[in-house]
């Protein structure tokens, strides 16, 4: 149930100004943490503004669709879904410049994969991924502890995909359209387009559902306005019609902001830009990160070889046991 | 058995420690190997008394005597046709007499008395109790099939209870490494008379010994099933039940929205004909597409109308996690607002993860003496359950306000301070992180 979800008492924010404070909020902790020797001045020719990383999010994000589209074998759409909330919800309390969001956008993805059972291994994971596919694996399975504790371990996901199924089965039976089949390509093309804004993490999945089926409706020319008004809230529900009408109306306004396209040219120069700044504790090519892993590593070596020493002297002493009175 | 030799081979256990006898129902040995060359054929005499013998019917060799095997091999194939039980006679008597006739019968066989006359009755008693006789068979097979199962369980028993006099031999045995180790570290240092250590530990071991020797654990039971010795009662045990009984409850469906139909709608409403079907796997499985199509709708339904109604939730938490200090304020003229103060400072303590946290309980609105429902010592009540300060003020009036602040700041700094002890001069700063992944 909805309603009494970790998604709902956590996830989800009165509107788009009071996500993108929480972010600026993020960037400014970032970098007042490494910026120390940054002049106030000219910090944010160092580092990325609160709205460029807003926009390198947004990049990954098309990146992660058009990963989870290309993906071997086929990927259920709730998957998806999934995968978009949790790299939306990573980056509202964690900077772009502490975590790469090309390593947390597949560590997502593969989080994903797990949480809503479609089944596939690393190795089947990573056959996806072009380039150095050993180091994916390392990046995957090293982020995903860290993914999940920012999550705060709240990984259940309720999509607007249900919702719609609920609706349609719902139109068929109390209104008189015809074929509401043909308002599937619609929807599904309407919530591709919702996921690159932040609507999922303001509205309830029902009413982003409620949107996606009006919208295919008003572009088939049809009128659903008399189903949402007289059946679906009955006689009783009319004061809260208003509401969910204002909710609609701003679902739309906000997915159709979702179509622009990046500049590539900034692209590049943000991509740049991000280089310098990011946080080497957390580049897996930095001379830091090595040394901390190697670390780790040389540290559970000694807790190896102290257990085994251990063991092998009380195996002695049980040994010269029969010699002792 | 040692000395078992092949009349017919000469071969010995001794030089062939595979040896195996094999009789026949004339009751002579002959080794396995001899048996398969002598009755390539599947039949042929015995060498010894020349008797024409089947392949098929020779067995290993389990008596010595060679009569005793035959006694065993007749008294076997008499009985397969004398199977009658005490239950089908009328009186103990005629029982008795019947078993006689078949000692004699199989006496006069073994020995070789008027062996004709003996098969002849034989032949008779077959012919007259054909039918009881195939009965009884049937009766007997279930009666043996029983008998091992209960010799399968035995066997299982006796494993287990070896497995663990193994395990108890491995514990005692590691008891006494720690015993002694523990001795000698006594021993090693501590600072009082070693004759006074050494005593009070052979005492302990003593004590310990006798207590395991206490309990020792008495059969009362033969493999058979068969009972003995003084038993309390040979009734099963009436179950008790423990605490009280599973009682289903229905959840608790919360919509915030329009009400979903209900399960009988949906197959009346015609709600269910436009989803697919279950095929019987599905139904195998426990599946219904009445649950996916109520699923859906009750997603579809849920929270349209109330969105937004917890605004701040999402943000509390987060507020929580970087405050210093709080100040729970409620209003002395609100019941609800006084209830919200506990739920705050549990969840407030949950994300700090501490069991006090410096806090101070404030009621507000103290000038609206007339219309106060929440009374003074109810509120202190509560602040010493919680164990914060309790104070009043009124921001109308600007009474208390600025006190409450000061007074907030004063539980943090003792709380600050009581966290972090003081510094020593040469504190050296060794943060090597302990992480271990598992």
């Amino acid at each position: 149930m909805f309603p009494l979800s970790t998604q709902c008492k956590h996830w989800m924010y009165s509107n788009e100004e009071e996500i993108n404070k929480i972010r600026e909020n993020t960037n400014l902790q970032h970098i007042q943490k490494y910026g120390k020797n940054v002049p106030e001045a000219s910090k944010y020719e160092f580092f990325l503004t609160p709205e460029e990383e807003k926009l390198m999010v947004r990049r990954y994000e098309l990146h992660l669709r058009d990963f989870c589209k290309r993906f071997q074998p086929g990927m259920p759409r709730h998957v998806i879904g999934t995968a978009f909330h949790y790299f939306k919800r990573f980056y509202i309390y964690n900077s772009v410049m502490n975590y790469h969001p090309k390593e947390i956008m597949v560590t997502c993805i593969y989080l994903a994969c797990k949480v809503e059972e479609f089944n596939v291994s690393i190795m089947q994971f990573v056959a996806n991924i072009k380039g150095d596919r050993e180091k994916a694996t390392d990046i995957i399975l090293n982020n995903e502890l860290l993914l999940m504790e920012q999550l705060n371990f709240h990984l259940t996901v309720h999509n607007p995909y249900r919702p719609i199924e609920g609706l349609l089965i719902d139109i068929k039976t109390r209104c008189a359209l015809n074929d509401p089949e043909r308002l599937r390509p619609g929807t599904e093309h309407f919530l591709e387009r919702a996921f690159l804004t932040d609507v999922v993490l303001i509205y309830a999945p029902s009413q982003v559902a409620l949107a996606a089926i009006l919208h295919a409706a008003s572009k088939l020319q049809e009128n659903l306005d008399s189903y949402v008004t007289d059946t679906l809230f009955g006689v009783e529900g009319r004061g809260k019609l208003e509401e969910l009408i204002e909710a609609v109306r701003s679902i739309r306004s906000m997915v159709k902001m979702a179509d622009s396209v990046p500049d590539k040219n900034q692209q590049k120069m943000l991509d740049k830009k991000l280089e310098k700044c990011r946080n080497p504790e957390n580049n897996p090519d930095s001379e830091i990160y090595k040394k901390r892993m190697q670390a780790m590593l040389d540290e559970d070596d000694d807790l190896y070889t102290q257990i085994v020493s251990n063991n092998e002297s009380l195996d002695n002493s049980t040994l010269n046991m029969q010699s002792l009175p | 058995m040692e000395d078992f030799v092949c009349p017919r081979c000469k071969t010995t256990k001794f030089q062939n420690p595979f040896l195996k006898m094999m009789v026949n129902i004339c009751g002579h040995g002959l080794c396995e190997s001899c048996v398969d060359l002598l009755f390539l054929k599947g039949s042929g005499a015995c060498p010894e008394c020349r008797i024409p013998l089947r392949r098929n019917n020779f067995r290993v060799q389990l008596f010595e005597d060679s009569t005793v095997e035959k006694e065993v091999d007749i008294r076997k194939r008499v009985l397969r046709d004398y199977n009658k039980k005490e239950e089908d006679f009328n009186s103990l008597r005629e029982y008795n007499d019947y078993l006689e006739e078949i000692e004699i019968i199989i006496f006069n066989l073994s020995n070789d008395i008027d062996i004709v006359n003996t098969n002849k009755k034989i032949e008779q008693h077959k012919r007259d109790n054909k039918e009881q006789i195939l009965k009884n068979k049937n009766k007997l097979g279930r009666d043996e099939y029983e008998l091992e199962e209960l010799l399968e369980m035995e066997k299982q028993h006796d494993e287990a209870r070896r497995n663990e006099i193994k395990m108890e031999e491995i514990e005692a045995k590691k008891r006494k490494i720690r015993e002694k180790e523990a001795l000698i570290d006594e021993l090693m240092f501590s600072s009082s008379n070693a004759k006074n250590i050494v005593e009070t530990f052979t005492q302990a071991i003593k004590e310990s010994k006798e207590e395991s020797a206490k309990v020792p654990v008495k059969a009362t039971q033969f493999s058979t099933g068969i009972q003995f010795g003084r038993q309390q009662t040979s009734f099963l045990p009436i179950p008790t039940d423990e605490g009280p009984l599973f009682a289903y409850k229905a959840p608790i469906m919360v919509t915030d929205g329009p009400k979903p139909p209900t399960d009988d709608d949906i197959v009346n409403k015609g709600y269910i004909n436009h989803i697919k079907g279950e095929s019987e796997q599905d139904r195998a499985g426990g599946f219904q597409s009445n649950i996916a199509c109520m699923r859906a709708l009750q997603d579809a339904l849920s929270v349209l109308d109330t969105a937004g109604q917890e605004e701040f939730s999402a943000m509390r938490e987060q507020y929580m996690r970087s405050g210093e200090g709080f100040l729970l304020v409620f209003s002395v003229t609100e019941k609800s607002s006084f209830e919200e103060v506990f739920k705050f400072h549990k969840q407030i303590l949950r994300v700090k993860d501490r069991d006090e946290f410096p806090m101070l309980m404030v009621g507000n609105k103290v000038d609206l003496e007339n219309q106060r429902v929440v009374w003074q010592e109810e509120a202190q009540q509560l602040a010493r359950q919680l164990k914060i300060p309790y104070i009043e003020c009124s921001a109308k009036m600007r009474m208390n306000v600025d006190n409450a602040f000061y007074e907030l700041v004063r539980v943090v700094r003792k709380f600050q301070q009581l966290e972090r002890p003081p510094l020593k001069p040469n504190y050296k700063d060794k943060s090597k992180k302990k992480c271990c992944l598992l």
